[in-house]
Formats: C-alpha cells, sequence, structure tokens
C-alpha cells in the first residue's frame, strides 16, 4: 500500500490545530495540548479515503519558512528536500489573515497545496465570517473550512486531498532566501479585507477578563496556586477510595487463589513464589499506582486543553530571567510535572541553546507525576494517615511544599548554571497566548487514561511482577539456614552505611534501578522480611491474605 | 516613542523595527510590519513583558525586545 498511498504533509503556524487535525484523520493519538510548540518531531500517521491510503506527516508548527529554531528547519527542510503529494496548509479561523504568511510562502516552495481553516468553532463565537468561495478564487486553491476537535469537514479535506494528489507535484524555483514576508503580509491583508468579516463579539471581552484575573499582581499567584493545589487536592484525596476498593479487591482474589490451589495441591514453593511473590507485588502496584494516575493525568491534561499553561509561563518570565532562563522554561517545567522526559523533549521550543540546556538539566527537579503516587505514599505512611480529614489537608499541604521546594530547586540551579558553568546572553523570544478552549472533558478522560495512565501502568507491571518473584525467591531462598536477601543486605551494609544508609535501603535502590518509581514499594517488600524496623500495621494493612 | 512604552488599553500603530533586534524576522512572520495596528492587552505580574493584540493573536514579548518597535499612539479609532 505504502507505494501507491498519497504522502500529505501538515503545516501550519505553532498552535493552530494542527496535531488535532492530525489525529481527527489518522485516529493516531498524539498528544495535543493548548501551547506553542508542542509538536516536536513530525509524526507520522495513516488513514484511508474510498480504498486509497493516504500517510500524513504532521510538521512541526512554524510562523515562516525562514527557520529559526531546531523544529522549524525540520518544517522548511521536509517541504523543501522531502517527497510528497499534497502540502495541506491547516490555518486557523481567528486569525487567518496572519496565518497566510506561511501559505504564500508555502506555496512559493510547492504547488498542490490545500488550506484547511480550522477552528471555524472558534471563529463562529467570536463573529468572524469568511468566505471561502472567494479565496480559493483569488489564490486559485482549495480552501476548506474544518473543526477537527468536532471531527466536522475531514471527509471533504480527505476528497480534495485525493483530488488535487491526482496532478504531479511540482517543485519551484523560488528559493527560501528570495522571499519577501513583509509584501506577503501586506497581501494577506488586502485579500482578508474582502473575504473575512469581523462583527462585534463580546466574546473576546470575555477572554481579556479572564486574561486580566489570572495575570494580575496579586491574583496570579493565587491562582496558580489553586491550580495545581487543587489538582493535587483531588489527586490525593480520591485516590483513597478506589486504592482502598482495589486492596479489599485484590486481596480477596488473592485468598481465592490461595484456596485453589491449596485445592490443586500445588507446592507451597510454587505458591509462595507466585501469590506472595508476584501476584501481591503486582496488584500493590497496580493498586497504589493507578488511581492517582487516573485522577492527576486527566485533571492535568483539562489544565492544559483550557491554555492556563502559557498564562503561567507568561506570569513566571520575570522570575525565569532573573534566574537566567527562558520564559518558556515554565511550560517545560509544567510538562515535567507530567512526565520529565516530555519536560526534556519539550525543552525544544526554547531557541536559545544555552537556555535550552538549563531547561533541560534542571527539568529532574520538577517531580514527575510517576513520583507523585511514591510521594504521596510515603506522605500518608509517616506524616499524615489516610483516614482522618484533617490529615488529608496536612497530605496536601506537605505535598505542595515538597512540589514547591522542587520548583524552587530548578530556579536555584538554573541561576547557579546561569552564572557559572552556562554563562552567557539572555535570549529574546515571542510567546504566544492561545485562546482558552473548551476542554473536551469526555474526550480528555479517555486520551489521558489510555495514552497515559495505561502506558505508564503497563510498564510498571512489567516490572513489578518479576521484581516481586526475585525479592520473593531472595528473601524466601535458604543457604545455610540464612536467606539471600540478609546475604546481600549484610554485604552492602558497611558501605551503606558509609553514606548514611543501611544495607536493606541500598538494596531497594539497587533493585529500583529498572523503574525507581518501586524503590520504595522494594522497600516496604523489604521490610516485611524485616518487620522489626516497619510499622507493622501499614503492611497488614493492605498486603494480607 | 516604541512598543515598550505603550500601556495596556493603549492602541498604536507600527511605523518600523529596528534591524539590529534579534527578533526583526520573528516580527515580521507575526505580521508586525509598518502600518500594522498593535493593542497592548496585558501587563505581565511579575515580569517586564506585555501581551499584545497583533493581527487576531495574543502574543507576549519583553519590554526589551519591545524597544525596538517603533510606533506612534492611534488615539481612539481602533474599534
Amino acid at each position: 500500500m505504502s507505494d501507491t498511498s498519497i504522502k500529505v504533509a501538515l503545516v501550519g503556524n505553532p498552535n493552530v490545530g494542527k496535531s488535532t487535525v492530525f489525529n481527527a484523520l489518522t485516529g493516531l493519538k498524539q498528544h495535543t495540548g493548548n501551547w506553542t510548540g508542542k509538536t516536536v518531531e513530525s509524526a507520522r500517521g495513516e488513514t484511508e479515503y474510498q480504498n486509497t491510503g493516504i500517510e500524513i506527516y504532521d510538521l512541526p508548527g512554524t510562523y515562516s519558512l525562514l527557520a529559526r529554531s531546531a523544529e522549524e528547519s525540520v518544517t522548511k527542510d521536509f517541504l523543501c528536500d522531502e517527497e510528497y503529494d499534497v502540502a495541506v496548509v491547516v490555518c486557523d479561523a481567528v486569525c487567518l489573515e496572519r496565518n497566510m504568511n506561511l501559505l504564500f510562502q508555502v506555496m512559493d516552495v510547492t504547488t498542490n497545496v490545500i488550506v484547511c481553516v480550522n477552528l471555524i468553532d472558534e471563529a463562529k463565537k467570536k463573529n468572524i465570517f469568511i468566505d471561502y468561495k472567494l479565496l480559493s478564487k483569488k489564490l486559485k486553491i482549495p480552501f476548506l473550512p474544518i473543526c477537527a476537535r468536532n471531527k466536522e469537514g475531514l471527509d471533504s479535506l480527505l476528497a480534495t486531498v485525493v483530488e488535487v494528489s491526482k496532478q504531479k507535484r511540482i517543485k519551484k524555483e523560488k528559493t527560501i532566501e528570495e522571499i519577501d514576508c513583509k509584501e506577503y503580509i501586506t497581501w494577506a491583508e488586502a485579500i482578508c479585507k474582502d473575504a473575512v468579516v469581523f462583527r462585534d463579539s463580546n466574546y473576546v471581552s470575555k477572554e481579556r477578563k479572564i486574561d486580566k484575573i489570572l495575570t494580575n499582581k496579586y491574583t496570579a499567584i493565587p491562582m496558580m496556586f489553586l491550580f495545581l493545589i487543587t489538582i493535587f487536592f483531588l489527586t490525593i484525596r480520591l485516590a483513597n477510595y478506589p486504592s482502598e476498593l482495589l486492596f479489599a479487591g485484590f486481596n480477596f482474589i488473592g485468598r481465592q487463589l490461595r484456596n485453589a490451589f491449596m485445592l490443586l495441591g500445588v507446592s507451597e514453593f510454587w505458591t509462595g513464589l507466585l501469590l506472595d511473590g508476584g501476584y501481591k507485588v503486582l496488584t500493590w502496584v497496580i493498586a497504589v499506582m493507578l488511581p492517582p494516575m487516573a485522577i492527576f493525568f486527566p485533571l492535568f491534561t483539562i489544565l492544559e486543553d483550557l491554555g492556563v499553561l502559557p498564562r503561567i509561563a507568561f506570569n513566571m518570565d520575570g522570575v525565569l530571567k532573573r534566574c537566567g532562563a527562558c520564559g518558556k522554561q515554565s511550560l517545560t517545567m509544567c510538562m515535567g510535572f507530567g512526565c520529565n522526559a516530555c519536560g526534556v523533549t519539550g525543552a525544544r521550543i526554547i531557541d536559545s541553546p544555552r537556555e535550552r540546556l538549563l531547561a533541560i538539566l534542571t527539568n529532574s527537579f520538577v517531580p514527575c507525576n510517576g513520583r507523585f503516587p511514591t510521594i504521596i505514599a510515603i506522605i500518608t505512611m509517616f506524616l499524615a494517615t489516610v483516614s482522618s480529614k484533617a490529615s488529608v489537608f496536612t497530605g496536601v499541604i506537605i505535598f505542595c511544599i515538597v512540589i514547591f521546594v522542587g520548583v524552587a530547586m530548578t530556579l536555584l540551579v538554573s541561576k547557579v548554571l546561569s552564572k557559572t558553568l552556562l554563562k552567557g546572553e539572555q535570549s529574546s523570544f515571542v510567546l504566544e497566548l492561545p485562546p482558552y478552549r473548551k476542554p473536551r472533558v469526555g474526550e480528555v478522560i479517555i486520551r489521558s487514561i489510555f495514552d497515559r495512565t495505561l502506558h505508564v501502568l503497563f510498564r510498571a507491571m512489567i516490572v513489578a511482577l518479576p521484581a516481586g518473584i526475585v525479592i520473593w525467591l531472595l528473601s524466601n531462598l535458604q543457604i545455610e539456614g540464612v536467606n539471600v536477601l540478609n546475604y546481600c543486605t549484610s554485604f552492602l551494609n558497611p558501605f551503606a552505611q558509609l553514606i548514611g544508609l543501611d544495607g536493606v535501603i541500598l538494596v531497594a535502590f539497587i533493585l529500583g534501578f529498572p523503574a525507581n518509581e518501586f524503590g520504595v514499594q522494594f522497600c516496604k517488600c523489604f521490610k516485611l522480611t524485616d518487620t522489626k524496623r516497619f510499622e507493622k500495621h501499614l503492611l497488614t494493612k493492605h498486603i494480607d491474605f | 516613542m516604541t512598543l515598550m512604552n505603550l500601556s495596556v488599553g493603549e492602541v498604536c500603530n507600527v511605523l518600523d523595527i529596528d534591524k539590529r533586534s534579534s527578533l526583526y524576522q520573528r516580527f515580521i512572520d507575526l505580521g508586525i510590519v509598518s502600518n500594522t495596528k498593535i493593542e497592548c492587552v496585558l501587563q505581565s505580574a511579575f515580569g517586564k513583558l506585555k501581551a499584545y493584540f497583533i493581527r487576531g493573536a495574543l502574543i507576549a514579548i519583553r519590554d526589551e525586545d519591545a524597544a525596538f518597535i517603533r510606533v506612534e499612539k492611534e488615539v481612539n479609532t481602533y474599534e
């Protein structure tokens, strides 16, 4: 199929919903957020229209082909050098005029250009009316209104892609260097004057009001904390119930399995290995990790969709600038809350290499949400017990302090680095503040649970099952009456003492290498064999069948 | 005057951009050329940067960069 399929390149300004168009077309779940520079590499997906295969390349968003940052040159290089059949320029209906600059540039390097005007629902709300026929007539290329979010107009887009691809694409002679943007902007203005009509609307003023609250000197910080605390509070508070239910359920199943094993006459060794080792650790990990993740990820995704994150970057720029970093670093920091790996790759949105390096190096100080369950587990275990209301509140406060210390460390280290190893000029940047977008709650929940939660949980489970078995073996296989684990811990104890730990914790660290989230779990399981030193009731409460 | 001097709520017309600005090309990409109308919309809570309404989009620019854009104030004609 790949020989005959049509290759389509998706281009557009940042934050016009290219990724949403891509997802809607291919069904491939590439995560899209409401901020600039979300697509850091080009993603590839496939779809079909009336038995014709269509291959779609989602290129990083760019304002122009006169590339300045790394991700923008990806787009330029693809459009100029790669083989493809159709270039689809995705435009934002709300600021079509500005988007046309890029459109004209794309038309300079290739034929077979289709314009797809996205976010028509937003334009409608803002009373913007666009005459697509007139635009098509003037520029002699198809203009298609779509709303990728609601999957409107996608069929006609695909039909047009197939239609246009029948003509052979011709590379144009004009080189990028000859492009005169100023001329294009005036041209776009002239075209849009006739084709785009703005009527009065109070929608924009409503948006401005929210903006004022989010960026006001007195309300900005409280609002920011409010968002974070709400998310963390809901996560900690709500996660308990499903967590306990899961524990109870798993314990029940565990008991039934044990009975079944006994009836079947399975030997004690295998019962221990499978039930006390594998099953116990696996279910423990699921019960502890699944509920907080299933709550945190959707909530965070809603914040992303709303468009709150760029506003936080807008507010934080002053602080970050004093630390020698770029304001966009607060975006990568927020991404870091989701996943440090995303935070690091997301640092590509920062143009200056020095500031990018700062953002990458300091991202690990932001606790990612893989670490949240562990942090929450430690807090609930040692500092605030699960049941009473007051302690939940203390739990949230302590948790926020932990997060705050993480963020403070990021800033401090950025500052130190920018004064020492990474000295350099502060670079300039512009930051687009996208319109607020209503999150599609249903889709958010499904998407974040399937894309993120189950993905992380599955990875955790792959590690947890064998880890449980290994730990059980270590603590139950005996050599001359002493179990293997004790050999390990007593062997490592002198080294561990040197760095202020003990043998048990060091072994837990080492076994935690494949996924460090499990350090605590390991600790817990180890301590199970070493009950003298651990609060017994906690363990018996959860792992008892 | 320059864009930097514009306060929230004020509207201006762009005269030209200083070529020495490291953001010269980026400003043009964003549609800032002579005679572009720009409205200053937001002031950052803690930083020296403002957000401007430029051709339908909201763009945040640091004051030190906005200083490269020469503008003239417009009186009550922006609707």
